[in-house]
């Protein structure tokens, strides 16, 4: 028979033997919640809404158990499960989902296995060979959640961690999901240790929410920086009188920048691929493609970065030269991208700090300087195409 | 389907027109204004509409046989002129395999090496795009290194070789040592100055001068109640030379005595081409020069829209109208005065620049072409100053009948230089053909005037020249010195 905390860790094994992010912190407190629950049920220690009582020392034949109650029983003092739940998840010296996996693979219910990647790269993994024991968990989560009857503690708690680790969804189908909604909410108060593992992960959310929201101000003032740097870069590439190619024969720097077809061609299409890069970010970023890899924040940080670049690698192609007809037609499109695409930045980076001094700026204040942006896009790649042609076919 | 759609549906249909067109400029026909990178230089911003002539490549063309078409095309038009000069620098000189080690410093090969059109910001005198110490580039090192061979040269820098009135790159005709030895002792004037071809030139217009009388003018009546008109004609040496009306106003005739085929066939404002049919030699000259390049031969014609389709196998997709609106406008055949980039009356914008610009086609009168008419549309400081000038003095002796023929300096005198050739002496209309550099004017010109010494400083003397030589020059040119020091040196190592 599995315990909870051999339950839970299979449910967190996807197909291919390797387990839901173990180390994070949620699932920690999960595991921790679940040795906890076990150790209750073996009646090794008592919980009520105050304290954890260790009521006897004697081994359970689990390692991982055995190891947590030893913990228990050497601290001193009175503290209360949810303490309890913090300081175990945060133990550095105790790795309990290495004990889990250890026992569960004891047990023949998983096997361990080394994976290659290339011919450098390894990892671990934990395929299930006791597929029925996986099986089994499922069947009975679905019992649980499925029937109305009170379910058994072991069940009940069972449950409750599941829900706060937000494994049903590996349980039931969508619909399944949004036709037991209250059913799972019944549950989840059920046990007592369960209750202070979802109290520790709402605790876990909000300084996550707090840590990320602390980051995204940091970001936000980069891109205001930057922004700001950006627009006023652009400006002067607009305003600055060209810089003269030296009038002494033999190549120099400037010379080779502003003159040698080579080097033309070489920071051309640089400035070209940069810019391709900082527009696909936003694109991508629109339709959600990104966000996994990296967050938002990140992501517009980059391209307003990518844009700076831009302004200096336009520097290194035209040396403040606006060109004629078509290619000054370029030039200031180009241009106004970047300064529109800087104003863009202040105000979107400008908007958390207005409204910490209660300014708010309206939707359509913060809208129009987006789409001036894009507006000032538009022309760019007929106008881009003319420019490379212009070069090559005369 | 959404909004959204529709709005970046349409931007990639606008893009796709925009590509298409520019396209079509480049590679079938229509007006390329808009492709122009960079202003022309001032002798070819008039033909710069018609890019075949130097692009002569087509447009796909590899690099290397763009490059190669566009030298060619520089050659088209420069050739006589660089071979007239006994170019210091010929082509065929580098391109010699044993000149390798040159190529790769500066490639004379290629005119375009120091002469790229379209960059405005590198364009310096003489349309020379490179920096003016570029003879750096083959004379600082081994034999070659000037400072070596050439003592007199130790401390002296590249940038001045060019610019101190001693050296050319391709014309040095008035700087070789042995003409500057030559010339060394001559006096600042001549005992008796003539320009002895003007001399020549109008002594024979006036030995053609023999009056007609009015009724021998063949036209139309109605044509003939402007007695000026048939007075300048009779006065002149069309008259003398039996031109008669007809010659011009019905051209094509058989018989310009015919009343009947000259009435039958009369125009009242004929087409000034009439004049190339007699004189050949001032239209090919006319057409050499900035007055004229637009009708030089070798400026390519528009491109014809259904050849350049036939070509790339479009000519049937294309509907009429889109042929037609992507046609290559009509290049204009002459330049106006507005056209102009030197300073210019204002109320001479409308002129148009044909033989009767500066010839009234009925009168001929070449003193008149040859102050008057440049000075009715010149402005510049130079033009300006040229009748508080000595030179204008003399002319006007010189025209009351004061002063011999050939005494005076006209506009003329400097800038049409007159040619003897089988004994005939005609007048260039290639008016830049003594500048270019200002060097060139010394041996047909002033040489019959001034001493060598004297001219070489006058040319290099820029705020002089503004004056248009209104003074003394303030600049020294020191090659004689140097030549002639050079020559005794020689001479006593000989001993």
């Amino acid at each position: 028979m599995l315990n909870i905390t051999d339950s839970i860790l299979l449910l967190l094994e996807n197909e291919d033997g390797v387990f839901l992010p173990t180390q994070s912190d949620t699932v920690k407190s999960v595991l921790v919640g679940a040795v906890l629950i076990d150790l209750s049920l073996a009646g090794r220690i008592d919980t009520d809404l105050e304290s954890l009582i260790v009521l006897s020392e004697t081994s359970t034949d689990n390692a991982l158990m055995d190891e947590v109650l030893k913990r228990l029983a050497r601290h001193s003092k009175t503290a209360d499960t949810q303490h309890w739940i913090e300081a175990l998840a945060s133990d550095q010296t105790l790795s309990i989902p290495e004990l889990a996996l250890a026992n569960l693979e004891q047990n023949q219910i998983i096997e361990r296995k080394e994976r290659k990647l290339l011919w450098f790269l390894r990892s671990r993994i934990y395929p299930t060979v006791d597929f029925d024991s996986k099986e089994n968990v499922k069947l009975r989560m679905r019992e649980v959640v499925l029937s109305n009857d009170v379910p058994d503690p072991t069940e009940a708690a069972t449950a409750c961690l599941v829900e706060a680790c937000g494994l049903f969804p590996e349980i039931f189908s969508e619909s399944e999901l949004r036709q037991c909604r209250s059913r799972m909410q019944h549950l989840r108060p059920l046990d007592l240790i369960g209750r202070a593992v979802i109290s520790r992960i709402a605790k876990i959310e909000r300084q996550q929410i707090l840590a990320a929201r602390a980051k995204t101000a940091r970001l936000q003032k980069l891109v205001l920086l930057l922004s700001v740097v950006g627009a006023l870069a652009a400006a002067v590439t607009l305003l600055s009188p060209r810089i003269p190619i030296p009038d002494q024969f033999g190549p120099t720097l400037l010379e080779l920048l502003w003159n040698d077809s080579t080097w033309q061609q070489w920071s051309g299409y640089i400035l070209l691929g940069i810019s391709l890069v900082g527009l696909m970010i936003i694109a991508a970023l629109k339709n959600r493609l990104l966000n996994r890899f990296w967050n938002y924040s990140n992501w517009q940080l980059a391209h307003v970065a990518l844009g700076l670049l831009c302004i200096l690698i336009l520097f290194t192609h035209t040396g403040f030269r606006l060109g004629d007809n078509l290619n000054a037609l370029l030039m200031l499109f180009y241009l106004a991208t970047l300064i529109l695409g800087a104003l863009t930045g202040i105000v979107i980076s400008g908007v958390t700090q207005l409204r910490k001094k209660g300014v708010t700026l309206t939707r359509r204040m913060r809208v129009i300087p987006i789409r001036t942006h894009i507006a000032a896009l538009l022309p760019l790649p007929a106008l881009l195409v003319a420019h490379i042609l212009i070069v090559y076919l005369y | 389907m959404s909004k959204s759609w529709m709005v970046w549906g349409t931007w990639l249909l606008l893009t796709l027109i925009a590509i298409f067109v520019v396209v079509m400029w480049m590679t079938v026909s229509g007006d390329r204004d808009l492709l122009l990178i960079g202003k022309t230089t001032d002798a070819h911003h008039q033909i710069e509409m018609a890019c075949e002539t130097c692009h002569a490549a087509g447009s796909f063309a590899s690099t290397k046989a763009a490059t190669k078409a566009i030298n060619k095309s520089c050659r088209n038009c420069h050739d006589d002129e660089l071979s007239k000069a006994d170019d210091s620098h010929p082509r065929k000189k580098f391109r010699n395999p044993r000149m390798a080690a040159y190529w790769e410093k500066l490639d004379a090969r290629l005119c375009t090496s120091c002469h790229i059109e379209h960059r405005p910001e590198l364009t310096r005198e003489s349309a020379v795009t490179v920096a003016m110490n570029f003879c750096i580039a083959c004379h600082s090192e081994g034999d070659q290194d000037v400072r070596q061979i050439r003592p007199s040269h130790a401390g002296l820098t590249f940038d001045t070789c060019a610019s101190s009135g001693c050296h050319n790159f391709h014309d040095n005709r008035s700087l070789y040592a042995d003409f500057l030895v030559k010339h060394a002792n001559d006096d600042w004037l001549a005992p008796s100055p003539i320009h002895q071809l003007s001399a020549l030139y109008l002594a024979r217009d006036q030995s053609s001068n023999r009056r007609l009388a009015d009724f021998k003018a063949i036209a139309p009546a109605s044509s003939l109640t402007d007695s000026t008109v048939v007075d300048d004609w009779a006065g002149s040496a069309h008259a003398s030379s039996d031109i008669n009306c007809g010659n011009c106003h019905a051209p094509g005739i058989a018989d310009n005595q015919e009343r009947l085929q000259v009435e039958a066939n009369w125009v009242d404002d004929p087409d000034l081409g009439v004049c190339k049919d007699c004189h050949k030699n001032e239209t090919r000259t006319f057409r050499q020069g900035r007055h004229g390049m637009r009708q030089h031969p070798k400026i390519a014609n528009p491109r014809d829209t259904d050849r350049q389709l036939q070509q790339l196998g479009l000519d049937q997709l294309m509907p009429a109208f889109l042929k037609s609106w992507f046609s290559d406008p009509v290049h204009p055949l002459h330049m106006t005065v507005a056209e102009a980039r030197l300073p210019m009356h204002k109320n001479a914008s409308d002129q148009v620049l044909n033989c009767g610009t500066c010839h009234n086609p009925h009168a001929v009168d070449v003193r008149h072409a040859a102050v008057e008419a440049c000075l009715g549309c010149h402005s510049d400081d130079h033009s300006v100053a040229y009748k508080d000038s000595r030179h204008y003095a003399l002319w006007q002796a010189e025209s009351s009948g004061d002063a011999a023929p050939g005494t005076g300096v006209s506009c003329a005198t400097c800038h049409m230089a007159k040619v003897k050739r089988r004994g005939k002496i005609t007048v260039s209309h290639n008016q830049n053909d003594t500048l270019r550099p200002n060097e060139k004017m010394i041996r047909p010109v002033c040489l019959d005037c001034h001493g060598l010494s004297f001219a070489l400083d006058s040319l290099a003397d820029e705020s002089l020249i503004q004056r248009n030589f209104n003074g003394k020059p303030s600049v020294h040119v020191p090659s004689i010195s140097w030549a002639v020091q050079r020559e005794k040196e020689d001479e006593e190592s000989d001993r």
